[in-house]
């Protein structure tokens, strides 16, 4: 979809799906002693609320006839790029537990900056490093929350 | 609590003395820390550093306490200006029109004006607090349930109406808002919703993930995939020019009033009041266009607001024992560890305490704005860092603070599909602070109307029959019809699919 | 290359997986335990922790982190309890009734009452029934003639939580009397009480502590302990005026099933010093707590015979299917 109106259609025609699902999901919610205000009220409002705006949206959009924007879509390079940090940030966030939160913020740190500009991989393993050490140091070491260790970091913290 | 000049010199004299003075600069500066990170907020700050403070006398402690509440208020505007990173919900209105400022290479004047904003209102506050405290307290008790629920109503049609001629995507922003907060335990009854036997769900979804996601990550994205070289190119003057500062005076007044005022209620926290200061600001501005755009006055506002609400939370606090915010809260927890009984007996038997921290106050918001302002320029420069450090290392900063609200995965998992939605929503012209401002108050709304219907027995003309909340439910109507007629002008223009900011 | 790097690690995280699982109880503890507190900070169930911190880290002879899992009423925190390593190094408030009524009324909870592994149980809050000073009510009496001469359910009051003590001794009161008293649940007692103070709801059920906070602005028509409570000797028990009610919520620490009783028993040793240690019995008693020394068997006892005893107090008031 390149401009706005299909995209609007297609927005409208997703909400309006979304709030028959919210409907439904609130149809199971398990209303227990009887109350004023029932657990379902609220989610049947907004599921309500969700498919009429979208069959709204819709409908609205297919009737327009003025000028159609264009979507600021990025471009190939731009794309690659934008795919390729949020794998990054998704392996970050998967290996945050196992290998612990200091070596997961190298990493992530050293190969997002290094993916961004290649070029400048020395800059990428130093800051890498510093935040890491970071990571580690202040808010494990001296404002002890309760980041995951890893198992290289395990024994120290004891 | 009565106001005597005399207890506030002695407060004085106290809070001057080295030790005290000390403690309030300690703690104004780990707020400020504390404030930019996003996830660790005043509350879980001053959890962690409550143990430390059993070596300090109570007086020093609470002062020093009571300074990292305010001085996370300043570091979450920080962030929110320099990097759109908004370190609290408080501060997602500042980050609307601040980042927008930082892009031009004003992030400076940005920073400025918030810190005197922050300091006008504060101190403002302050002096609402010092001399009618006993008054304000009466009127905040004067709200109840159906108070709250008209009050939460009325914040949430002044933002959607202020969609402009985009109110359906207005209406839709806020509904799916309202859906995130639904997710998870009933308030009132503990019912499970929308979980689908997802243990981890029953939680519901925690808006600091879902704002440092709509805000943060969907920033990066667009940057990275734009190959932008850094946020903002040049960095222009670190100071405003006079003008800017006058054009910023209403709004500094007017937020402060209502920051103030809101500020008072048990429960209404800053990330509420900055909404509808800035929803106000826009409201009363010859030029509303302006506003998402970098207009001066839409970080002078939030700031304001949020300011003059700290030292609102106090009047409670001081005059019934009771904390308005979980922040306060600690405090509180942390006064009873001295052996310190909370309640209202606790200040009335010992006034001098009351009065050296209402003191100290007066002196941390000075000291504030002094440690603050000479900042502004290192703040900054960090827009022109390239953004191939930056990027990552803004998002090294989302995970940790997301991470740290409850340690779990789960958060951080949901600030990366917020992220995709926010990207999303701007590729799209969606607005997205209705969401922001729907997942903050819906919680609340809906306790209240539950609360509500049950004192009045199930019905729901206790909303009207009330003179506060009558008022407040007034104005919502008002706002919705005014929404609804400006969008059905709208249709004649065929100005449906516009981009609304 | 690659390979060797990503087949390096693999190895090196299954080994620290492994390592990292084994709960030794011989040298336990010896890293920081984390303590979860699964209310909002500044509720009792906190200010207890906090009362505890330093006894505590030095009995257990290791660091202690309160940390907070806040949602749900509780529901959120000990369903995270559940699934937990059982190694002992976290642990968590819990709460009577809460623990026992949510799984019950709720039906999936996320956890069961007994997957909550006892350690210690210390100490109990009554419920209060309190009204503002200026209320026509100066008795308990006055209290439910007002309520038997007005319409059913119009004398509201409120409490903290839903499936709480509060909610319980509302409905205990009722039915006890006769009356018919429309409870409005707030989310801790924090929000409660200004209810009150702003003439919002006609009364609070409430518990211990409110008493000692708020002695100057308002008036306390029972208390549902066993006898009269020390530190505030001029609130009558509800016994004392004719009805058997006996309620509040108890609280205490539990771990995940499956930790070593071995451990258990260390965490329960180190509990009951804290508690007997005279600071920290000052300031419960200052505070309006009434202190608790159950241990891991007495602790499952008092947990079972309340299961039992809820049970059919829910059936009876409809709360619950029979």
């Amino acid at each position: 979809m390149k401009t706005l109106r299909p995209a609007y259609i297609a927005v409208g025609c997703f909400l309006a799906v979304l709030g028959l699902f919210i409907l439904y999901a609130s149809s199971l919610i398990r209303v227990g002693v009887e109350r004023a205000l029932s657990p379902r009220t609220f989610p049947f409002t907004i599921g309500f609320l969700i498919l009429f705006c979208g069959i709204g949206l819709a409908i609205k959009s297919w009737r327009f006839r003025g000028e159609d924007l264009k979507i600021p879509w990025p471009d190939r390079e731009g794309i690659r790029i934008n795919l390729g940090s949020l794998v990054l940030l998704a392996f970050y966030i998967v290996l945050m537990k196992p290998l612990g939160f200091p070596l997961s913020t190298f990493l992530y740190v050293t190969c997002s900056i290094w993916f961004l500009k290649p070029a400048k991989w020395v800059t990428a393993i130093v800051i890498g490093l510093i935040f890491g050490f970071i990571s580690y140091y202040v808010f494990i070491h001296l404002l002890k929350l309760s980041f995951p260790l890893g198992f290289l970091f395990e024994g120290l913290e004891g | 609590m009565s106001f005597s000049f005399d207890y506030l010199y002695q407060g004085f004299v106290t809070a001057l003395s080295f030790q005290n003075l000390f403690w309030a600069l300690v703690g104004c500066f780990i707020g400020t820390l504390v404030g930019v990170l996003p996830g660790i907020g005043p509350a879980s700050g001053i959890a962690i550093l409550l143990p430390l403070t059993t070596v300090l006398p109570p007086t020093s402690a609470i002062i020093m306490m009571a300074a990292i509440y305010y001085g996370a208020m300043y570091g979450g505007s920080t962030t929110a200006i320099v990097v759109n990173i908004p370190g609290e919900a408080s501060s997602v209105p500042t980050a609307i029109d601040g980042y927008e400022m930082a892009k031009q290479g004003r992030a400076g004047p940005a920073l400025a004006i918030s810190a005197i904003s922050s300091f006008v209102a504060g101190t403002l506050g302050l002096v609402g607090l010092t001399f009618f405290a006993p008054l304000l307290a009466d009127v905040a008790v004067a709200f109840g349930p159906p108070e709250y629920f008209a009050l939460m109503f009325m914040a949430l049609t002044l933002i959607i109406s202020l969609s402009g001629r985009a109110l359906l995507k207005g209406i839709i922003s806020m509904a799916i808002g309202l859906m995130t907060a639904l997710i998870g335990q009933d308030p009132l009854t503990g019912a499970a919703r929308l979980t689908f036997g997802f243990p981890k769900l029953l939680a519901g979804i925690d808006f600091i993930s879902v704002i440092v996601g709509l805000f943060a990550i969907s920033e990066v994205m667009i940057n990275v995939e734009q190959r932008v070289t850094a946020i903002s190119q040049k960095i222009g003057s670190w100071m405003p020019v006079w003008a800017d500062v006058k054009q910023c005076i209403g709004a500094m007044l007017r937020s402060t009033g209502v920051g103030f005022f809101l500020g008072l209620l048990p429960g209404v926290t800053p990330s509420v009041t900055t909404f509808v200061a800035y929803d106000l600001e826009k409201r009363v501005s010859k030029h509303p266009e302006r506003f998402g755009h970098g207009a001066i006055e839409g970080v002078a506002a939030p700031e304001g607001a949020n300011n003059a609400t700290s030292s609102a939370g106090f009047v409670p606090l001081f005059s019934f024992g009771i904390p308005t915010a979980p922040s306060m809260a600690v405090l509180l927890g942390g006064l009873m560890m001295y052996g310190l009984q909370p309640g209202p007996m606790l200040f009335k038997q010992n006034p001098e305490f009351v009065w050296t921290i209402i003191a100290s106050m007066y002196i941390g918001n000075a000291m504030l704005i002094v440690l603050n302002l000479p900042l502004v320029g290192m703040w900054a420069r960090i827009c022109v860092i390239p953004f191939y450090i930056l990027g990552p290392l803004i998002v090294f900063f989302s995970v940790l603070g997301t991470y740290s609200i409850r340690f779990l995965a789960f958060d951080v998992w949901i600030m990366f599909l917020f992220g995709g939605i926010g990207y999303f929503m701007r590729k799209l012209g969606y607005p997205v602070a209705p969401m922001v401002l729907a997942t903050v108050i819906a919680q609340m709304m809906e306790t209240s109307l539950g609360q509500s219907l049950l004192i009045s027995q199930g019905s729901p003309l206790i909303l009207f029959t009330r003179p506060i909340s009558a008022v407040f439910m007034g104005l919502a109507i008002l706002s919705i019809g005014r929404g609804i007629w400006i969008e059905a002008r709208a249709k004649t223009l065929e100005v449906a699919i516009e981009d609304p900011d | 290359m690659k390979r060797i790097a990503v087949g390096t690690i693999v190895l090196l995280a299954t080994v620290a997986m492994a390592w990292a699982g084994a709960a030794n109880a011989a040298d336990f503890p010896h890293k920081r335990i984390t303590y979860n507190i699964c209310f909002n900070p500044g509720g009792e169930s906190d200010i207890t922790a906090r009362i505890q911190e330093q006894a505590l880290k030095k009995n257990l002879g290791a660091d202690v982190v309160i940390q907070y899992k806040i949602g749900g009423g509780g529901a959120l925190c000990w369903s995270e309890l559940v699934q937990t390593a059982p190694d002992g190094y976290t642990i968590a408030g819990h709460n009577l009734p809460h623990t026992i009524l949510q799984p019950m009324e709720m039906g999936d909870a996320g956890y069961k009452t007994l997957d909550l592994k006892q350690i210690y149980m210390f100490e109990s809050t009554p419920n209060v029934l309190m009204v503002r000073k200026d209320s026509p009510f100066q008795t308990l009496k006055d209290f439910v003639e007002y309520a038997k001469k007005n319409p059913p359910g119009v004398v509201t009051v409120g409490g903290s939580g839903t499936s709480s003590a509060n909610d319980l001794g509302t409905t205990m009161l009722g039915k006890a009397a006769g009356i018919k008293l429309t409870y409005v649940p707030f989310g801790g007692t924090g929000s409660a009480v200004p209810a009150l103070l702003g003439n919002h709801v006609t009364a609070l059920m409430s518990y211990s502590p409110m008493v000692v906070q708020y002695r100057d602005k308002f008036r306390f028509l029972a208390i549902a302990s066993e006898k009269r409570m020390d530190v505030i000797p001029d609130v009558p028990t509800f016994r004392e005026l004719g009805y058997d009610i006996v309620e509040g919520a108890y609280r205490g620490v539990a771990a995940p099933p499956g930790t070593p009783d071995a451990i258990i028993k260390k965490l329960a040793d180190a509990f009951d010093k804290t508690m007997k240690d005279p600071e920290v019995k000052k300031k419960m008693d200052q505070n309006g707590f009434k202190t608790e020394f159950m241990g891991p068997e007495a602790s499952l006892a008092l947990v079972k015979k309340k299961t039992v005893e809820y049970e059919a107090i829910m059936k009876e008031l409809g709360r619950i299917k029979k």
